[in-house]
């Protein structure tokens, strides 16, 4: 079979056919392309990055078996971070699935809402998020950062529309307690 | 700073700058995430290479076994006329003497011909050989035409036919029960000779009267067995026709995949869930040996057990798939007789295609989701292919049951975005399924 000399500067559409035939150099010029956006996604789920490096590779190699199923109706780096995203969530649901996510209602977090965690740089916000729980962290990143809808958080954790909720507002709020022992500029509203 | 106190909501969260942030952060990764994919990837190709050696040989394992299996059946014909009359009582061989009387008057008539073909003007020519030859062949055909009982079932077909038939409505008392073989052959030569054109060719009166004679008998034979043809073709009740009626059975299931299907559980083994199935059925009696069948499941589950490995944590999780199903089955027929129970039978080859139309599926911990067109966890959609083989019999004239076993392999049921695992999955069936059926007669 023919293959053409690719490197990481070539066309998507053109990686993504010379991998579908096999092609070894086409494959790394794939990876090199994308693999260090993909880990600042695995990293945001993971606990830390030697964690963020499995789920990496995971994400890869079921991209490289998969490849044929995209059919180029949107962008490739698009298609591939929902690849990512979801392993990172079957690693979660791996390491997780004896702790389910407890029930708990909105109106348990009641908190005072601080424009201070929007003027942190990357490094804090992924250091604050760190400290969050695995499920926790994974509802914040679903929810905020990928966009999913509670409903469709729900289904894939395995949780109700209800504990998807509280998840997020349970995070947020721990997020204000770190953001306060970081800056110092965050004062509880509640009893104010 | 300011603090603004906020119930918090999907809506009132601010998270763009989080959202930008965080989107656009890279990280590299060590070298050995490459080298890892690049060895599970090698390994992908070699476990596919060895794979496609193995279905390379399994299906010539298979085609060769089909063939054997096919030419099998075909050489064991002696139940062509089990459906030779539903329900009538086994049929018998032919009356040796009446046959060696038969065999008698078609020596004579042939060695008849033969003596004449030397009178004048009435056979000449080109014709004259030919009815000489054919005449002779008739004596020869006579002569090696089976004696033996069994012969004379494996190979005539309708002689039961005639037997009962003719003997009863025909009313021949000329004309012995012969063999099917010879029926065929004296219907053929008595109408060719009655339809030569000799007589109006000859200017011999004596020889025209004698001609005129035997070709007169030859005539009224002729009639004869072409009436006997008509009766044999009027009371043909070899299987053609419609029959409808219901199957059920029990089915094991389980998806083919060589890991663990939820990727979740480490240590996770597949195995078989054993679920009923229930179908309405319309087929269709091509002949005695073929006969096509479709037929509709409602809410069929398919799925796989999932035993998990975790100590005291051990559990049984259960991937369930409900399918409508429409199968569609050719059927290669080999018809018997019980003779014990009075009754024909038949044994069956099946194959045949089944659309799936996946209704809901059921995921491990998860409600049952209804498909809609955003769900892309399995196909909507698919094809299997099945097999298998069946024994029918007809219990009363026009009611027919079967017993049998099925296999079936559906495509690759899973599509990328599945939560659980990425790896392509068929879904794999195999059962004992029962059914009765009306036998709606010939259309």
């Amino acid at each position: 079979m023919l293959t053409k000399t690719v490197d990481r500067n070539s066309g998507d559409e053109l990686l993504v056919k010379e991998c579908i035939k096999g092609n070894r150099q086409a494959q790394k010029a794939l990876y090199d392309k994308y693999a260090s956006k993909m880990l600042g996604i695995c990293a945001r789920y993971a606990n830390d990055i030697p964690a963020a490096e499995d789920i990496l590779q995971e994400g890869f190699v079921k991209t490289f078996r998969n490849l044929e199923k995209f059919r180029f109706d949107g962008s490739f780096e698009g298609w591939l971070r929902r690849i990512m995203v979801n392993t990172a969530i079957e690693a979660y649901r791996r390491k997780n699935h004896l702790y389910p996510l407890l029930e708990a209602t909105d109106s348990q977090y009641d908190i005072s809402y601080d424009h201070v965690l929007n003027k942190l740089a990357v490094e804090d916000i992924m250091e604050i998020i760190n400290k969050l729980s695995p499920g926790y962290r994974t509802v914040f990143n679903m929810y905020v950062v990928e966009g999913f809808s509670h409903k469709e958080i729900a289904k894939q954790l395995n949780i109700s529309e209800g504990t998807s909720k509280s998840q997020l507002a349970r995070a947020r709020y721990i997020l204000m307690e770190e953001v306060t022992k970081h800056f110092g500029h965050y004062k509880k509203a509640s009893g104010e | 700073m300011v603090t603004t106190r906020k119930q918090v909501g999907n809506k009132e969260f601010n998270n763009e700058h989080i959202k930008v942030q965080l989107s656009n952060w890279e990280i590299s990764p060590s070298d050995k995430v490459w080298e890892g994919i690049h060895q599970t990837l090698e390994t992908d190709r070699k476990a596919i290479a060895a794979e496609n050696r193995r279905k390379a040989l399994w299906s010539a394992v298979a085609v060769l076994l089909l063939t054997l299996t096919g030419m099998l059946f075909f050489q064991s014909s002696p139940g062509m006329q089990a459906y030779e009359g539903i329900g009538s009582p086994p049929i018998t061989p032919l009356n040796r003497n009446s046959q060696n009387t038969y065999n008698q008057q078609l020596t004579n008539q042939a060695e008849s011909i033969t003596s004449d073909k030397n009178a004048p003007g009435f056979i000449g020519g080109a014709e004259a050989s030919d009815q000489a030859i054919a005449a002779t062949n008739v004596a020869e055909m006579q002569q090696a035409a089976p004696t033996d009982e069994v012969s004379l079932v494996a190979e005539l077909p309708l002689s039961a036919i005639y037997e009962e038939s003719a003997s009863e409505h025909l009313q021949l008392p000329e004309a012995p029960t012969p063999s099917d073989d010879h029926t065929t052959i004296l219907a053929q030569s008595a109408t060719e000779i009655a339809s030569t054109d000799v007589p109006r060719e000859s200017n011999d009166k004596s020889g025209y009267a004698v001609d005129r004679g035997i070709a007169a008998d030859d005539a009224d034979y002729a009639h004869d067995f072409d009436g006997i043809t008509e009766l044999i073709n009027e009371t043909d009740n070899s299987l053609h026709g419609f029959y409808a009626g219901a199957s059920a059975g029990y089915n094991a299931t389980t998806m083919l995949i060589n890991r663990a299907i939820l990727s979740n559980y480490e240590g996770a083994t597949n195995s078989f869930r054993l679920l009923p199935s229930k179908g309405l059925v319309l087929g269709y009696f091509i002949n005695d040996r073929f006969s096509i069948q479709a037929e509709y499941a409602h809410n069929i589950a398919e799925g796989v057990a999932i035993n998990t490995a975790e100590g005291a944590n051990d559990r049984q999780l259960n991937l369930s798939l409900y399918f409508d199903q429409f199968p569609v089955m050719f059927k290669f027929r080999t018809p018997t007789y019980h003779a014990a129970i009075n009754r024909p039978g038949s044994l069956n080859l099946i194959a045949g295609l089944q659309y799936n139309k996946l209704r809901a599926y059921k995921i491990p911990q998860e409600r049952r989701y209804e498909i809609s067109p955003n769900d892309v966890i399995f196909e909507p959609t698919s094809w299997s292919f099945l097999a298998g083989t069946e024994y029918e019999l007809f219990v009363f004239p026009n009611w027919m049951v079967s017993l049998g076993v099925e296999a079936s392999m559906s495509q690759d049921l899973s599509t990328f975005d599945n939560p659980l695992s990425n790896y392509p999955k068929h879904s794999f069936t195999t059962g004992i399924r029962g059914g009765i059926y009306y036998y709606l007669g010939r259309d």
